[in-house]
């Protein structure tokens, strides 16, 4: 290579299209066909027959050797090499044609149909034809229509002439169907639909307006796939409100017949598609027609002959059939009473373009097809193919030029000094000549070829496009990265992979050597010495100083024979261990599988960013790894308890929505530790997968033994911050949910009267670890006392927060939780804390916004309980304080203790009993609930104490015993008492006032006046007695 | 536990708390399962007794009357990583029982391990043949536990990968090589084999397992060792071949980092 002229000519060497070249170039470029095939009738993709080679078909049909009418298509798969074969036999046919023969090459790089009309009219042999003013005035009149616009006037041209179709054409559709049609092409979404940029619509418009750039073989025409409905499409239809007759049509479209359905009206608007793009380039039906004929006429009138090539008969589209028909015209008929030259013509044509586009009729008449394989070149030609492009491009275009004016003999083709790449490897071509592959190698080129042409697309046209341009201009425009372009690697050998990567620490240059050794080499680690030269992956080691890639020491191995792989030999260590590998093959679709992941993880550490959300593909393997795989792997492989985490606090970040391990550039979901995108880590995650896959989920697969030293390796560099970040809830901040966890705990046991004392002294592990539910099924707590504990028990919360208290400080076996081995120190240290802070934890040391989900719940339950600890508190406080008052007001003291509840019950008791003596008729009531008066004078005390307390904690734990309960039965009593005491009083006095003591009259007065008198009389008596 | 039978309870986070407790003061046996498996906890079942006798038989405590005593200096179990170091330099001691006969029998196996069953509770009829010794599903998962502790591999659920880069980082730091010395493989080897022979039982094969040559590869991955091949030098030992990772296999030199 001459990179300083080849920085110049690249551009228009490497040119996918063979016409836009110059004529040297042209020349420089080509490689003979040889495996050309010669038809009477049309066959698809003819296989078997004789192969004749470009110079023999020349000969025998292209030069005419029997001067008659004939018309050869020469048509293969796009890319083929059509154009070129055909601009091959235009020039040969220039250098031997006949006096009175006229050529005409029509190309197609002003593929438009007035650019393809104008191309005819520029020939000096039709200069003098009939109406040449007129045509060039339709050619040059320029179509000033805006694109928007002009696609428009293609569309509603279809609708115009499907509404005017008078049933004249060969495929004909119901009437019915045709108003449905016409409705459905007028719906906005369906308008949009096929405007779309892939669309039928643009595909037409390429072909009339100029100035575009389109595929060379697009074919103006609709598709079935046009018309298939999708579900989405017929959604937005349908919710655009489309006419009943269009919503009709795309449901048949939609439904299973929907294809079929399609393809129908696909081919019955085609039928359209001539007149409707003449119409829109502002040419009238016939013209086309008319021009050829009259330069026929014109030639005939100079006496001379036509050969027509037509680099592409698709650029006529529009006019095809016109164009075709006049082609097929023989000359020994007349038409309009004038002569017609003889024509030879030669038109270039798809495969697709020829089965479908040409009629019949014009089938028939054609009287040679020509076929041109996908796989026109083979090794060596392909080898020469590349070679004369390099080489090309690397000459000046004077040394081309002075060759094609000497005739372009093939003894004289120039050949570039090499000034880059004296080493690298060269192809001989005829006479001897021998050119240099830089910067390719042969296999670099079979690489390309194979794996970076998709199918289809092995042709000439792909092989400039894809191949030789690229990496030429990788190779002088940046150097330096050389080979940088993307290439798939499906040469990926671990061993020299790995070694790379282990000797080279800077990953780019890594990544950029094992590009190089795996395409442009054998992709083996092995180097050998062969002639003084060591070649290291088959590539001899000076070709690396060109790039300045670096040397590796690979694996010696013997020098292969011609035609034989290299021997890799014996290690010369002795007591070499010999290790069997497994011979379990394993099946290709698993490899195919590893390899889709590994495609993916490569593109990851390109792009830094990766989306394995799904669950299907590559992405679906990478993400069963990621999320599956390697956190249950690193969940047992690292000893926790070991490390200073609880398993508790391991087993909530596993569960949690954190992984343990994320990708970086991770679309989905974070994790803990971010695997960076690197070659180590495609690895890491590879042998995941390989495990899973390769071993069914065990290290029982070929080459485990290196997957399994790799993610131990791995374990063992990324515990200390994988530890780390599980220990802490933010970095530098350790989780201490624990601690929300038993604060909670004890304001429940509290709350749940299941710890009834005073303070929290006596708050032991026992208490908390093994709870004692209270059994009482009523109490008389507040009404927000009662929410509140309702509120905790909602959806478990309470007794998920007991089990990660009882679970922390289990020093777990395995995760078995049944027997709980506490680890009594930890425990100590934090219960102690909590007790010490009254279960208070400040709010800026509360971790409500932890990202694992079950460390925070402890804050969020802990919240829900502290958040109304306050109204707890104090509505409970009002209600004891309203009964105590009771209480105190009966005694008419607040100093209530057992001797004065004991001499109330006396004197209660005894009220009772002068009641029954006195027949006083009262109900009297039941002591039972007074019999315990300890109890009584408790719960009294209980809340006395907290009267004027305002700490929260301080009235729950006085109320926690609920003595509320304890003394509403003395208050009934009070109350039941104080009224039967009324009714006593009332009884009383109504018979007092029957013996008039304090009666103040009423009817029964003056009842005992007699009586009365008497005794009075006779006490004054007896006084008088006395005293006298 | 590693003299005779291996038993599940006792793992090794509860033997160290064990002397975490008796650290400060001793304490009689019935006070300390009180405080490790108080009987309010109601477990049913009392691995108390597993434990105790594991860190006895480690020396890490000792019993006398009924008083159990911290038998070795605080340092020892400031971490559990200076108790796992401690258990490592000790475990020749116990070479006869079943612990170290199945670690040996592990390492010894080399890579074949890896095509074996990948719940280790399975090998135990094979593990009892190797070693000659009883060894049933019970003794193997606890076998696990300690396995993984004391750093001869990863645990991955019920299956160990032989990895003995902790274990010998221990035997290493405790056998008194020098940091930035190059030893000769055969005098590096000799310096640690009083407590490695669990995992390199025949050092005149010159060959090192897989499980102690993936060891040696991490130490030299995380920058501790260095392995090296000087073409002068004849004392050659071979690392388990791993093509992937180096073509030579063979080293003559070792240098702590």
């Amino acid at each position: 290579m001459n990179s300083e002229i080849a920085k110049e000519r690249i551009s228009y060497v490497a040119r996918p299209d063979s016409i836009t070249s110059s004529d040297g170039d042209f020349l420089a470029t080509h490689v003979a066909i040889k495996k050309l095939k010669v038809l009477d009738k049309f066959e698809l993709a003819p296989t078997g027959g004789k192969s004749h080679t470009e110079e023999e078909l020349f000969r025998d049909y292209i030069s005419n050797p029997e001067d008659k009418h004939q018309f050869i298509a020469v048509y293969g798969q796009s890319g083929t090499g059509k154009s070129h074969l055909i601009r091959w036999f235009e020039a040969r046919y220039e250098q031997n044609k006949p006096k009175d023969e006229v050529i005409l090459f029509i190309r197609r790089s002003d593929n438009t149909l007035k650019g393809t009309i104008r191309q005819l009219l520029e020939k000096p042999e039709v200069q003098g034809i009939a109406n040449k003013d007129v045509y060039e005035r339709l050619v040059k009149a320029a179509i000033s229509v805006e694109e928007n616009k002009l696609k428009d006037m293609i569309y509603h041209n279809f609708i115009i002439e499907v509404n005017n179709d008078n049933d004249e054409q060969d495929l004909k559709i119901t009437n019915v169907k045709r108003k449905r049609l016409v409705s459905l092409l007028n719906n906005e979404v369906m308008h949009d639909h096929l405007m779309s940029e892939k669309g039928p619509i643009e595909r037409m418009y390429s072909k009339i307006a100029e100035h575009t750039l389109v595929d060379r073989d697009t074919i103006a025409q609709f598709q079935a796939s046009d018309f298939v409905v999708s579900s989405e499409l017929f959604e937005d239809l349908s919710s655009a409100g489309a006419d009943p007759k269009a919503e009709k049509m795309a449901r048949e479209l939609m439904s299973d017949e929907g294809p079929e359905e399609a393809k129908k009206i696909a081919d019955y608007l085609n039928q359209f598609v001539g007149e409707v793009i003449q119409r829109c380039a502002g040419i009238e039906p016939g013209d086309f027609k008319q021009i050829f004929l009259d330069i026929r006429k014109e030639l005939y009138r100079l006496d001379k002959k036509l050969t027509l090539f037509i680099e592409d008969v698709t650029s006529f589209t529009g006019v095809d059939t016109a164009l075709l028909d006049a082609l097929i015209e023989e000359h020994t008929g007349k038409r309009d009473g004038e002569n017609l030259c003889r024509i030879s013509s030669i038109i270039g044509t798809t495969n697709n373009y020829l089965q479908n586009n040409f009629k019949d009729n014009h089938k028939d008449r054609i009287t040679k097809y020509i076929y041109i394989p996908s796989d026109v070149l083979d090794e060596s030609g392909l080898y020469e193919f590349v070679a004369r492009y390099l080489n090309t491009m690397s000459l000046t275009e004077e040394s081309i030029s002075d060759w094609v004016i000497n005739h372009a003999n093939p003894e004289d083709y120039p050949i570039h000094d090499v000034i880059e790449g004296k080493k690298w490897e060269y192809v001989t071509i005829n006479n001897g000549k021998r050119i240099c592959l830089y910067p390719f190698t042969k296999r670099s080129i079979v690489y390309f070829y194979s794996n970076v042409l998709q199918n289809g697309h092995q042709t000439p046209r792909y092989i400039i496009r894809d191949i030789i341009e690229p990496v030429v201009r990788d190779a002088i425009f940046n150097k330096e990265h050389f080979p940088s372009i993307e290439i798939v690697n499906v040469n990926d050998n671990r061993i020299l992979s790995t070694r790379i990567h282990t000797q080279i620490s800077d990953e780019k240059e890594a990544d950029r050597l094992l590009k190089f050794l795996s395409i442009w080499g054998d992709g083996t680690p092995n180097q050998y010495d062969k002639n003084n030269e060591v070649y290291i992956s088959d590539i001899p080691r000076g070709v690396f100083d060109d790039f300045s890639l670096p040397i590796l020491k690979l694996d010696i191995v013997v020098p292969p024979t011609e035609g034989k792989q290299p021997v890799v030999e014996q290690p010369v260590a002795p007591n070499t261990i010999v290790v069997e590998q497994s011979t379990d093959a394993v099946p290709a679709a698993k490899i195919k599988k590893v390899d889709d992941a590994n495609k993916l993880l490569t593109k990851w550490t390109n792009e830094h960013i990766i989306d394995i959300s799904a669950t299907v593909g590559a992405a679906g393997t990478i993400h069963s790894a990621v999320y599956d795989e390697i956190p249950d792997y690193l969940y047992t492989a690292i000893n926790w308890q070991a490390e200073g985490v609880t398993l508790d606090n391991a087993k909530k970040v596993k569960d949690s929505s954190l992984l343990f391990v994320a990708l970086e550039g991770q679309t989905k979901k974070e994790g803990l530790y971010i695997l960076p995108a690197s070659w180590n880590s495609i690895n890491i995650i590879l042998a995941f997968i390989r495990w899973k896959e390769y071993g069914n989920k065990s290290w029982n697969y070929p080459d485990a033994d290196f997957d399994a030293y790799l993610i131990t390796t791995w374990t063992e560099s990324i515990k200390k911050e994988l530890v780390k970040k599980v220990r802490e809830y933010k970095p530098g901040k350790e989780a201490l949910y624990i601690e929300a966890a038993i604060s909670a705990e004890i304001y429940r046991t509290i709350l749940n009267g299941e710890f009834r004392e005073k303070t929290l002294k006596n708050f032991n592990s026992q208490v908390l670890l093994a709870s004692k539910p209270n059994k009482a099924s009523t109490n008389s707590h507040c009404k927000e006392w009662n929410s509140l504990v309702s509120l905790m028990g909602q959806k478990g919360a309470d007794q998920n927060n007991q089990q990660t208290v009882r679970g922390y400080f289990n020093i777990e076996q395995a995760g078995a939780r049944s027997v709980v081995v506490l680890d009594a120190p930890l425990l100590s240290k934090v219960f102690g804390k909590i007790k010490r802070n009254k279960l208070v934890i400040p709010d800026e040391d509360k971790q409500l916004d932890d990202k694992v989900k079950l460390r925070k719940d402890a804050y969020a339950f802990l919240d829900d309980i502290v958040e109304r600890i306050d109204s707890v508190a104090k509505a409970e406080l009002e209600l004891g304080r309203d009964k105590i008052q009771r209480i105190y007001d009966a005694f008419g003291d607040d100093e209530v203790g057992e001797e004065e509840l004991a001499e109330f019950v006396d004197r209660a008791k005894k009220f009772f009993a002068e009641a029954n003596q006195t027949q006083i008729n009262v109900k009297e009531c039941s002591f039972d609930g007074v019999k315990k008066l300890p109890q009584i004078e408790k719960a009294i005390s209980d809340i006395a104490s907290v009267l004027d307390e305002t700490d929260p904690l301080t009235i729950i734990m006085a109320f926690s015993g609920d003595p509320v309960t304890v003394i509403n039965p003395l208050i009934e009593l009070i109350d039941n008492l104080e009224n039967e005491v009324e009714k006593a009083k009332t009884q009383i006095s109504s018979k007092l006032s029957l013996i008039g003591g304090d009666s103040a009259g009423g009817e029964d007065s003056g009842r005992y006046d007699a009586e009365l008198k008497c005794i009075l009389a006779n006490k004054s008596k007896l006084e008088g007695m006395v005293n006298a | 536990m590693f003299k005779d039978k291996m038993v599940t309870p006792a793992i090794p986070e509860r033997v160290y708390t064990l002397c975490k407790i008796v650290e400060k003061e001793p304490l009689s046996s019935s006070e300390i399962k009180e405080k490790m498996e108080p009987e309010y906890l109601a477990n049913g079942t009392v691995y108390y007794n597993d434990y105790k006798n594991a860190a006895e038989e480690l020396g890490l405590i000792t019993i006398s009357d009924d008083l159990i005593s911290l038998a070795v200096s605080p340092k020892t179990i400031k971490t559990i990583e200076n108790m796992r170091a401690f258990i490592n330099s000790e475990l020749e001691k116990f070479n006869n029982g079943q612990f170290y006969l199945v670690t040996n029998a592990y390492y010894e196996k080399g890579s074949d391990i890896l095509k074996e069953d990948k719940n280790i509770a399975n090998l135990a009829p094979m593990f009892a043949q190797i070693t000659g010794v009883q060894v049933d599903a019970v003794a193997m998962r606890a076998w696990r536990f300690w396995a993984a502790f004391l750093g001869f591999g990863y645990l991955q659920d019920m299956f160990i990968i032989p990895n003995a880069n902790v274990f010998l980082k221990d035997v290493i730091l405790s056998s008194g090589l020098e940091k930035g010395k190059m030893y000769s493989t055969s005098e590096f080897v000799e310096a640690i084999l009083p407590m490695a022979s669990i995992v390199i039982p025949d050092p005149n094969n010159r060959k090192f397992n897989y499980g102690v040559s993936n060891g040696l590869r991490t130490l030299q991955d995380e920058g501790f060792i260095k392995m090296e091949h000087i073409l002068d030098q004849k004392d050659m030992w071979t690392l388990y071949p791993l093509i992937a990772y180096s073509n030579d296999s063979t080293i003559t030199n070792i240098k702590i980092v």
